[in-house]
C-alpha cells in the first residue's frame, strides 16, 4: 500500500502522544513505521494496529535510548566548549570583572550581582523549558532539551540546596575561591545557552535544510 | 533478534560491516538486508537496532544524510573516515573470536591444539 501525508501525520501524531515528543526521533521513527506498511496490503489502520501491537514497546524502548545518547552527547559538546578558547576566555573575564567590580562596590555588593546574573541567566533557561512544555509552537529537539533540562534541573538544585552559594566567605583570602566559583557557574549557565544554539542550528540545518 | 544474546555482541559490527559494502543506509533497510543475508535466520529488531545506530554515532563512526523521500524525511548512515578504520579493526576481532570459538567447539579442526 502507499502510505499517504495524511497517514504519515497520523504515526507521528501516535508517535508524540505515545511519549515520542522530539521530533528528531519521530522522523525517523514515523519512516520506519510508513516503510514497514508499505509492504503491506491490508488496510492502514488495520495493519498500523497489529504493528503496534507488537512492536510499540521496542520503539518507546529505543526513544528512550536515543534520548539519552542525544543528552550525554550534548553534555560532552557543552564540557568541550566550556574548555574551549571561547569558555575559557568568558570564564577569565568574568574572573577579572569581578575583580574589577571589587574597586567600585564591596564584596556583598558583588555578591548581590552575582545572584542577580545567576537568577536571570536560570530563567532564561528555565523559561525555555516551561516554554517548550506549554505550548508546542517550536519544535523539540533531542540534544537541545535533554541539555536544558539536565542544566536546570543541577543548577535549580544548587540554587534550592546549595545554602552556601551565595554566601560571602568569612575569611577575606577565601574571596579568590568564592568569585572563582562563582564565575565557573555563570559561565556553565552562558555556554549551555550558546551550546543549545549551536544543537538547534545543527538540527535545523539536518532537517529543515 | 534469534539468539539474541549470542548475536548482541556483534550487532554494531554487523551494521558497520553492511554500510562498508552499500555505502549509506537507512534503518528499515539495514534489517531487510540482514534478514535476506541469513534468509530469515537473523532479524534485528528496532529495539536492537537504532541505539546500535545512533551509538555508532555518537561515536563518531557513524554520519547522517536526511533527505525527504516521498512524503517523509529518512535518515541515511554513512560510516565516518574514523568508522572505516574501526570496521576494520572489529571485523578482524569479529573473525579472530570465530576462530576461537570454531577451535572450542570442534577442536578436532585444528590440528595444532591437539596433545
Amino acid at each position: 500500500m502507499q502510505v499517504t501525508d495524511n497517514q504519515i501525520k497520523f504515526i507521528d501524531q501516535y508517535l508524540e502522544n505515545s511519549g515520542v515528543k522530539y521530533l528528531d526521533i519521530r522522523y525517523e521513527m514515523t519512516d520506519h513505521v510508513a516503510t514497514v506498511l508499505e509492504e503491506k496490503e491490508g488496510d492502514f489502520y488495520d495493519e498500523f494496529k497489529a504493528y503496534m501491537v507488537l512492536h510499540k514497546k521496542e520503539l518507546l524502548e529505543s526513544n528512550n535510548k536515543f534520548s539519552k545518547i542525544a543528552r550525554n552527547k550534548a553534555i560532552k559538546l557543552l564540557f568541550g566548549n566550556l574548555l574551549s578558547v571561547k569558555g575559557l576566555l568568558i570564564t577569565g573575564s568574568l574572573f577579572g570583572l569581578s575583580f574589577l567590580g571589587l574597586n567600585h562596590m564591596n564584596f556583598e555588593k558583588l555578591v548581590y550581582v552575582f545572584y542577580l546574573t545567576y537568577f536571570v541567566l536560570l530563567l532564561v533557561i528555565s523559561g525555555f523549558n516551561i516554554y517548550h512544555k506549554r505550548t508546542k509552537k517550536e519544535k523539540l529537539w533531542s540534544g537541545t532539551h535533554k541539555l536544558m533540562e539536565v542544566v536546570s534541573f543541577i543548577l535549580n538544585g544548587v540554587m534550592i540546596f546549595g545554602t552556601n552559594t551565595f554566601k560571602a566567605p568569612k575569611e577575606t583570602g577565601d574571596n579568590f575561591y568564592f568569585i572563582l566559583y562563582q564565575c565557573v557557574i555563570v559561565s556553565i549557565i552562558v555556554m549551555t545557552i550558546v551550546t543549545s544554539r549551536q544543537l538547534m542550528k545543527k538540527y535545523k540545518l539536518r532537517y529543515e535544510g | 533478534m534469534k539468539n539474541s544474546q549470542l548475536y548482541k555482541g556483534s550487532l554494531t559490527t554487523i551494521i558497520m560491516k553492511l554500510l562498508e559494502e552499500n555505502g549509506r543506509m537507512y534503518g528499515y533497510e539495514i534489517t531487510q538486508k540482514v534478514k535476506s543475508i541469513t534468509k530469515g535466520e537473523l532479524n534485528i529488531t528496532e529495539g536492537a537496532l537504532y541505539p546500535a545506530l545512533h551509538k555508532l554515532e555518537g561515536e563518531g563512526l557513524l554520519d547522517v544524510e536526511v533527505e525527504k523521500v516521498g512524503n517523509r524525511l529518512r535518515k541515511y548512515y554513512k560510516l565516518t573516515e574514523d568508522g572505516q578504520k574501526e570496521t576494520v579493526n572489529r571485523l578482524a576481532e569479529l573473525e579472530e573470536f570465530i576462530k576461537n570459538m570454531q577451535t572450542l567447539v570442534n577442536p578436532k579442526i585444528n590440528p595444532d591444539l591437539q596433545f
